[in-house]
């Protein structure tokens, strides 16, 4: 589960971005919720690494959209991968 | 700019996923069939109340919930459900849309021979339902071999395929005896019919697509998964025990299936609870108040069963009253539940889902009033019990208040979805 702490410029930009991605039946954001795990960046591409709250989850098509779109907005970004992920997988105790 | 996933398209993705249409047109046909079964309820309740489950309006009262709320409901989440959870999708949409006409000719056949008793319209409905019943194990059954995940639902959902298949038997047996072709007595026939279809072909269903779908919603992570293994081959013995010893007279058996059956359905009140005791979101919305509702009319079911099971002689209100338990309060109420969580997110994923992240999203429980909800809830579950205990007591207008109530808030469940579904 990623922090602001530690986070270069870039990858914190794509953070706050990543703060617009709400899960709409939780009301909350896929930041707050702990769905993401790392955020890289090199030369403008961009990797999310992140999970759902459950495989199989029918709104993951609609938040890995999100997020490419969100994260697509920032100027210096050439490409959006979004890698899902299953472990660790996702337990409430990540919910912030 | 390009986009992609290194990791794989996320599991349930929108590629494999039916067009709206399919399930769309079940869940609206099983909102109508849910209308003309509450209104139906407000005309046989005196009948209820007397015990005359023989009638034919009852009858075919009872076959709008069971076909027309229950069934149709069923195969449309069946045709959403199996790619989402199972990762693969049906064969063919075009055959989903087919029997869906089908399944829909042989209800209204169905009902409509039963309620004017008229036996060749009841004959070809049986045949009309064959072949839909056909038509969907056709389109979605065998795609089960090739799914990627989901195991454990495939299987309770193939079993009560199998129940279903052995309840149309049943009656197919039962035609026979019409016919003089063989002796059946008409109350075995009856109770191992109605658990074949209510037991065998419901519930097990909403054991498998519950065990996906309410941990999902209720946010419940860290429950057991141990009693879905035991579960199954409890109730399936049990209601294979009930079911011959029904049919041939063997008190013994029936006595044991019976047993056997009650403690699956023990287990799976257990099963329940622990969804519910181990969730992430505390406060519970109108949906899932619904679901634990209904939860409680399992158990409350399950007790009225064995009462009826180790009552000495023939009790028709109380066994009356352990239909409207099982059929309206536990079925019907949990699908009623289920209906207000996922049609509100169906409605959310295919007119918003590609703006998430964009300014003026809403969230699903936004497209809905938390007001009505809850005030259908309160409605659907008092009715159901004040219609029970009218049953019980021999109470006519009892029971009729109690139905009138259900008809309240069936009315404002279906307004309310019909608003979400005009949504622009």
């Amino acid at each position: 589960m990623i922090t602001p702490g530690g986070l270069d410029a870039s990858e914190e930009a794509v953070y706050r971005q990543l703060k617009r991605v709400i899960d709409p039946e939780l009301g909350q954001s896929i930041i707050k919720l702990g769905l993401v795990y790392d955020i890289g960046v090199r030369d403008g591409d961009v990797i999310v690494t992140m999970t759902l709250t459950t495989p199989g989850c029918p709104l993951g098509d609609a938040i890995t959209r999100g997020v490419e779109s969100v994260v697509g907005e920032l100027p210096w970004v050439r490409s959006v991968h979004v890698a899902i992920v299953w472990d660790p997988p996702w337990t409430p105790a990540m919910i912030r | 700019m390009t986009i992609g996933h290194p990791g794989g398209a996320p599991q349930g993705s929108l590629e494999q996923v039916p067009p709206f249409a399919l399930p769309g047109e079940h869940f609206a046909a099983a909102l109508v069939w849910l209308v003309l079964g509450a209104a139906g309820l407000v005309a046989v309740a005196p009948e209820l109340a007397q015990g005359g489950f023989l009638l034919p309006h009852v009858i075919a009262v009872t076959h709008c919930f069971t076909l027309g709320w229950i069934t149709t409901s069923i195969f449309g989440a069946l045709y959403q459900l199996f790619p989402v959870t199972l990762g693969v999708p049906a064969r063919s949409v075009r055959v989903g849309h087919a029997t869906f006409w089908v399944l829909e000719a042989g209800v209204v056949a169905l009902v409509a021979g039963t309620w004017w008793w008229h036996p060749a319209l009841v004959a070809a409905g049986w045949l009309t339902m064959f072949l839909a019943v056909g038509g969907l194990a056709w389109n979605v059954l065998p795609q089960r071999r090739r799914a990627p995940r989901g195991r454990v639902i495939g299987l309770y959902v193939s079993a009560g395929h199998m129940a279903f298949g052995l309840a149309m038997a049943v009656v197919a047996a039962r035609i026979g005896a019409e016919l003089g072709w063989w002796r059946l007595e008409r109350l075995g026939y009856l109770a191992a019919h109605a658990h074949l279809a209510v037991v065998g072909f419901a519930t097990l269903t909403a054991v498998g697509v519950g065990s996906r779908l309410l941990p999902m919603f209720l946010l419940s992570h860290g429950h057991s998964e141990w009693p879905l293994q035991r579960i199954g081959p409890l109730v399936g013995a049990g209601l294979a025990a009930f079911a011959v010893g029904e049919l041939a007279h063997v008190g013994a058996l029936v006595v044991a299936g019976g047993v056997a059956m009650a403690a699956g359905i023990a287990l799976y009140l257990w099963l329940g609870a622990a969804y519910f005791r181990h969730r992430a979101r505390r406060a519970l919305d109108p949906g899932l108040a619904q679901v634990a509702a209904a939860f409680g009319y399992l158990a409350v079911a399950t007790g009225l069963g064995l009462a009826v099971l180790v009552t000495p002689g023939f009790h028709p209100r109380l066994m009356v009253s352990y239909a409207v338990a099982g059929i309206v309060g536990w079925i019907s109420l949990l699908i009623v539940g289920i209906y207000q969580k996922i049609v509100p997110f169906l409605t959310w994923l295919h007119r918003f889902s590609a703006r998430v992240g964009q300014p003026g999203v809403p969230r699903i429980a936004e497209l809905t009033s938390p007001a009505a909800g809850w005030t259908a809830v309160g409605l659907l579950t008092a009715g159901v019990a004040l219609l029970a205990a009218g049953v019980a007591a021999g109470a006519g207008a009892v029971a009729r208040a109690g139905s009138l109530g259900f008809a309240v808030g069936t009315a404002l469940l279906v307004a309310q979805h019909a608003r979400l579904a005009l949504r622009r």
